[in-house]
């Protein structure tokens, strides 16, 4: 059994196993499966956040099962576990019709190669201040995003398989426009995305120089016919001294070779290799600039302090903003897990630090009451794990109350037995509460006609209201509903409290 | 390959690997949602430590002033409750706490009389204060305010600084009242001080009827304050247990007696050439009251801080003196 | 080679999928429903409202209706205090400075010495056995010195030193402390050992509901602490050591040698006031004993008396008094004072 074989056997399971995660992170579905693992085993989604907190939370410990490994086997995750390396390299393989001459010069080492460690740089620097924004261009909250927001609902439009009722995000089409993109530049360079954007994929390259075992060319036996470059994934100049940082393990070129010159040992001479990247310290040092400004320059924009949106309110369980947007990878793993799809990617409403991170849009769905899964599958705490007693201030949690995610404010104008004399209180009717949020108090009036007609006029209590939602959500006024509910009187934050305790 | 080169590479492995796994252990926080959000509630919040100074028993504590001018007045008054020396000694740090929230001319009554301030602080220094701080968190734009009051240039001559609420000058302190426990203060001023002086102005206020000084200290609390006015009077009442200054002044040489608390024409003042003296907040708002022209047994926050035993409204009881000055 | 490593993987990663299914097997159904026993504890799901309610009945976040009030509204250290098997036997009561004799008699005139604000008090009773019953008495000191003065003047000596509050003791099964300006007493019926484990948890209780400023005592930091006997610092607010002049005043006893001494201090308003103690203190030891000596010097004046076999030594210093009173020895009184003087450098 060659080890390539069993390569591809791994690279089958790992995606195998990560897309069914993404599948069965669904109420009724999710059990107890680790849904969270590969955002938990990912070393730049602990390194980043360990920067940004000071603390690696929970599970992501699991990382150090990832980098341990790395340290002493080189980038063998970028090829044999990450899904998304696997889904380019397997897009790659289908769509690749070219000669042999054609593959060898497109897997050769190119100079932009270098620009996920500067990507990596300016984004540790951002971290440095609190500002989390590896999820961006992370491989695998990348993927899980673009299953959640476009893959996953696109599928469902054809197979109803997912969903009871569709799901939709809003911006889907950028996101699926992105993974697209990604995925089509596979035909001009080889695993485009691995290559030249991962940060992941440049953390681990920084920790294989440590690496105990490499690729080992025999000069011997070696004759410069290039041929291991056929299928080289990493791109990492095995006919040459190899490029420890940039190789990926595929171990394809052990079987492409001809002359057997091509073996994987430990501790090969040093001299036959290049150990660091190719990084230019003028551009790694402007990377770093980028990353330090992009902190104050986003946080000067005012979006988290004075001129907060009403439109960010975040899931049950979510830390106040400022260590929120130092937590959230923006992977979406709440969206997906989330049965009523209230939650969507928020595009600027967050500021520019919060794109892709996790909004309620009431007229999407409402926050369920007795549901906490959100928090459950958060892999760093941006959403904490609380459990339905904390959320609703039951039991131990008596004292400190709920949580609250907002308050809901009646829009007279709107409202049928408001301003139109027409009966409804929906609202009251789907508070779910007791005693209710939404109160009301009998009028009897006498309509244009001159009959007389007895309407109940709801009024919200901001004291049990926890802005769950359901009432703007349930409301008959579609366009823009009657009742909404706006991100003041959150219990996670002091600053947008609404009442004095 | 040597041994060296062979120990050196196997080395770094080890250590790499060993770092990452110490800094994991160092930084690994299992905290679940329960205990995440119980303790971000406990913070290090400041105490205040008492300003109160003990005096002998049979002391005067509150001596009421009537004239036209202030420095005179304060002099008299203090010497009636036995001379600034009792309060202020040699090397104290004082602060002062006026009322600058607004930003109007002093002649409009919303905010504290430059005159007085400056009588006060300058009694500070006579009595050997090494440092004098003037400071306040307005509710205007702060520099306007300071500026158009006339209390900057009071300070200014009266040798004192001015400090204005910077954000950082904000810390969590411990209120210890029956609604604020712990609340966002302007507490940069009181990091050295030795002693506190208020001195507000008597006002009328359009939610709880009057601001005097017990309301003053409101003034220093900074976050979300706009929320006090849901429970205005227990909130009043938490003061007292937020700040024991060593004495505190009610400024009424203007009385602001309609459209408080910002005022806004000459109209709504009358001269009230009276400044009230004392140790007990509580007393002092209650004669003070009666110069709005109110009764004291309808003040809500007065009778709850007689309640919870933070001073008293039978100040006739009490040792008190009123004289009249030029 | 290839082979053996392929086969340990390809074990490693059928592992990984059993791993993943036995654990997803594994989970708390708590997540996905809201269970009984969480809705049986609860009462309202949110805390009780603070603002004007409309036809509900007002509840309070213990999930008892809130009892009518008697002088203050707000919910009281005593509310709900009895422990489980026990309950409050009528109301929580509350008397102020004016009514105080009602309760307690002619003990009020001390607590009012020492200005107490107001008093509130309980009784609870054992359902099991109604003859035990422990009476919980918080007096509001007003202040923290008050409240430390009339613990210390209650105290017996040698009781054994209780951790409660800031200071405590415990005397058969009754416990009493004081923490911050509260002077708690908690007094049972009886002794014994379910007395004595109720009355406990009611102290530990109760002790934990009030609240301290952290305001420190003057006398207890200026008396110096070497050699002082545990337990022993009183303040007097009048009549220290039966002395009409000598107010404002703490005691405390300490361990001289073979001899226990007995230390007083005072901090006066001023040094006019100092003087004029001392011009009493001196009076006194000439009208009723013999003045030994005086001593005066820039920094303070020492007075050193004879009061029929037993030796006063009293000083001024800037406007502290302070001395020994009633020592065996005069030798050990006047090295006592000197010790205590210097001691004092700087604290007045």
């Amino acid at each position: 059994m060659r080890i390539t074989h069993t390569r591809l056997i791994s690279q089958i399971f790992f995606i195998g196993l990560f897309l069914f995660f993404a599948f069965i992170a669904q109420f009724g579905y999710l059990k107890g499966y680790p849904v969270s693992l590969f955002l938990e085993a990912d070393p730049l989604v602990a390194l980043a956040t360990a920067i940004t907190t000071h603390t690696l939370y929970r599970g992501l410990l699991w990382s150090l099962v990832v980098l341990i490994p790395t340290i002493l086997l080189g980038r063998f995750f970028c090829n044999w576990i990450c899904p998304y390396g696997i889904l380019h390299q397997f897009i790659g393989w289908l769509f690749n019709r070219r000669s042999i001459k054609e593959r060898i010069e497109s897997n050769r080492y190119r100079t932009i190669f270098a620009l996920k460690y500067y990507i990596l740089i300016g984004m540790l620097s951002a971290a440095a201040f609190g500002s989390l924004q590896v999820g961006l261009l992370d491989p695998i909250s990348l993927f899980y995003r673009s299953l959640t927001v476009a893959v996953l609902p696109a599928l469902n439009m054809a197979t109803e398989w997912i969903y009871i009722q569709p799901f939709e995000y809003q911006f889907a089409w950028l996101v699926g426009f992105l993974l697209f993109f990604f995925v089509a530049m596979n035909l001009f360079i080889p695993r485009f995305f691995c290559r030249v954007l991962c940060p992941l994929g440049a953390t681990l390259g920084l920790f294989s120089r440590f690496s105990l075992w490499r690729i080992e060319r025999d000069v011997q036996k070696c004759d410069n016919c290039n041929l291991c470059l056929q299928r080289c994934e990493g791109a990492c100049d095995p006919h040459a001294n190899l490029r420890k940082s940039e190789c990926v393990v595929c171990l394809n070129c052990l079987d492409d070779c001809p002359h057997d010159a091509l073996s994987f040992n430990m501790l090969p001479p040093v001299a036959h290799e290049a150990t660091l990247p190719d990084l230019n310290r003028r551009r790694a040092i402007l990377a770093g600039i980028t990353g330090l400004l992009f902190f104050p320059f986003s946080r000067s924009s005012g979006d988290l302090t004075k001129n907060f949106k009403k439109e960010v309110m975040r899931p049950p369980g979510a830390v106040a903003e400022p260590e929120f947007l130092a937590r959230c990878t923006k992977c979406d793993q709440c969206l997906r897990v989330c049965p009523t799809n209230v939650l969507q990617p928020a595009m600027f409403e967050a500021g520019i630090e919060g794109i892709w991170t996790p909004v309620m849009n009431m007229k999407m769905g409402y926050c369920e009451l007795n549901c906490t899964l959100c928090g459950q599958v958060c892999p760093t705490g941006a959403i904490q794990k609380i459990s339905l007693p904390q959320k609703l201030g039951m039991g131990e949690f008596t004292d400190p109350g709920p949580v609250k995610t907002g308050t809901a404010f009646f829009d007279q104008g709107r409202c049928l037995p408001w301003s139109m004399d027409i009966p409804c209180v929906v609202c009251q009717e789907v508070c779910p509460i007791s005693p209710k949020a939404i109160f009301s108090r009998p009028v009897e009036i006498t309509d244009r006609w001159g009959k007389t007609v007895k309407l109940t006029r709801p009024y919200v209590d901001p004291i049990l209201c926890n802005g769950c939602g359901i009432c703007e959500h349930e409301c008959p006024v579609k366009d823009l509903r009657a009742i909404r509910v706006t991100a003041v009187g959150e219990t996670r934050s002091q600053e947008r409290s609404l009442l004095l305790k | 390959m040597e041994r060296r080169e062979f120990i050196k590479r196997v080395g770094a492995a080890g250590l790499a690997i060993t770092s990452s796994v110490a800094g994991a252990a160092w930084l690994y926080d299992p905290r679940s949602g329960a205990e995440y959000f119980r303790n971000r509630e406990s913070q290090k919040a400041k105490t205040l430590r008492s300003y109160h100074v003990d005096r002998a028993q049979g002391a005067v504590d509150m001596a009421i002033v009537r004239g036209k001018d202030p420095e005179k007045m304060m002099r008299t008054g203090l010497g009636e409750m036995g001379g600034i020396g009792l309060f202020i000694q040699k090397g104290d740090i004082v602060v002062i706490k006026p009322n600058v929230a607004f930003d109007r001319p002093p002649a409009l009554g919303a905010t504290t009389n430059p005159d007085v301030l400056k009588a006060v602080a300058l009694l500070c220094r006579e009595a050997g204060a090494r440092k004098v701080i003037v400071a306040d968190n307005p509710v205007n734009q702060p520099e306007g305010c300071f500026f158009k009051s006339g209390i900057q240039q009071a300070a200014l001559e009266a040798g004192a600084e001015v400090m204005l609420p910077r954000e950082s000058a904000f810390l969590p302190v411990k209120i210890g009242g029956e609604v604020l426990k712990t609340w966002s203060m302007f507490y940069r001023p009181f990091e050295q001080a030795t002693k506190v002086i208020g001195v507000a102005p008597c006002k009328d206020h359009n939610l709880c009827s009057a601001s005097m000084t017990m309301k003053n200290w409101y003034g220093l609390l900074g976050g979300r304050r706009n929320q006090f006015h849901q429970q205005i009077h227990k909130v009043i009442a938490d003061f007292p247990h937020m700040i024991k200054p060593t004495f505190v002044v009610l400024d009424a040489t203007r009385i602001l007696m309609h459209n408080g608390p910002t005022g806004g024409r000459l109209s709504d003042v009358s001269e009230g050439n009276t400044l009230v003296i004392g140790t007990d907040m509580v007393a002092v708002d209650t004669f003070g009251y009666t110069l709005l022209g109110r009764d004291p047994d309808k003040l809500d926050y007065l009778h709850l801080a007689e309640t919870r035993g933070l001073g008293s409204t039978k100040w006739k009881e009490q040792n008190w003196r009123e004289v009249q000055t030029g | 080679m290839e082979t053996v490593i392929s086969c340990a993987v390809l074990l490693l990663i059928a592992g990984i999928g059993v791993a993943v299914y036995v654990k997803g097997q594994i989970y708390d159904p708590g997540l996905f429903r809201l269970d009984q026993h969480t809705l049986g504890k609860s009462q309202p799901a949110v805390k009780a409202p603070v603002g004007p309610q409309e036809d509900e009945k007002p509840v309070t976040s213990l999930g008892t209706t809130a009892p009518a009030p008697q002088a203050p509204s707000t919910a009281g250290p005593l509310d709900a205090l009895a422990p489980r098997g026990w309950k409050t036997m009528g109301k929580v009561e509350q008397f102020t400075a004016d009514s105080l004799y009602e309760k307690i008699d002619g003990r009020a005139e001390q607590y009012l010495d020492y200005k107490c604000v107001r008093l509130i008090c309980t009784t609870l009773v054992n359902e099991q056995d109604s003859k035990q019953f422990i009476d919980v008495s918080v007096f509001d000191m007003g202040r923290p010195v008050q409240a430390f003065g009339v613990f210390s003047v209650e105290r017996t000596e040698g009781l054994p030193a209780f951790a409660l509050g800031r200071e405590g003791y415990r005397s058969e099964a009754s416990y009493f402390f004081w923490k911050g300006r509260y002077y708690v007493q908690i007094i049972p019926s009886d002794r014994g050992a379910v007395l004595a484990k109720a009355s406990l948890d009611v102290a530990k209780t109760l002790e934990k509901r009030l609240s301290d400023d952290g305001d420190p005592i003057w006398g207890l930091t200026a008396l110096p602490e070497r050699d002082r006997i545990p337990g022993t610092v009183q303040y007097f607010v009048v009549d220290a050591m039966s002395l009409d002049f000598m107010k404002d005043t703490y005691i405390a006893l300490y361990q001289k040698g073979g001899a226990k001494v007995m230390a007083f201090l005072s901090r006066k308003p001023s040094r006019e006031e100092a003087a004029k103690t001392l011009a009493s203190y001196e009076s006194y030891l000439k009208n009723f004993g013999k003045v030994l000596g005086k001593r005066e010097t820039d920094d303070y004046t020492l007075i050193t008396g004879n009061m029929g076999g037993a030796f006063d030594a009293v000083f001024r210093k800037g406007r502290l008094i302070g001395g020994v009173s009633m020592v065996n020895d005069q030798s050990i009184a006047e090295k006592a004072a000197l010790e205590l003087l210097t001691a004092l450098h700087g604290k007045d």
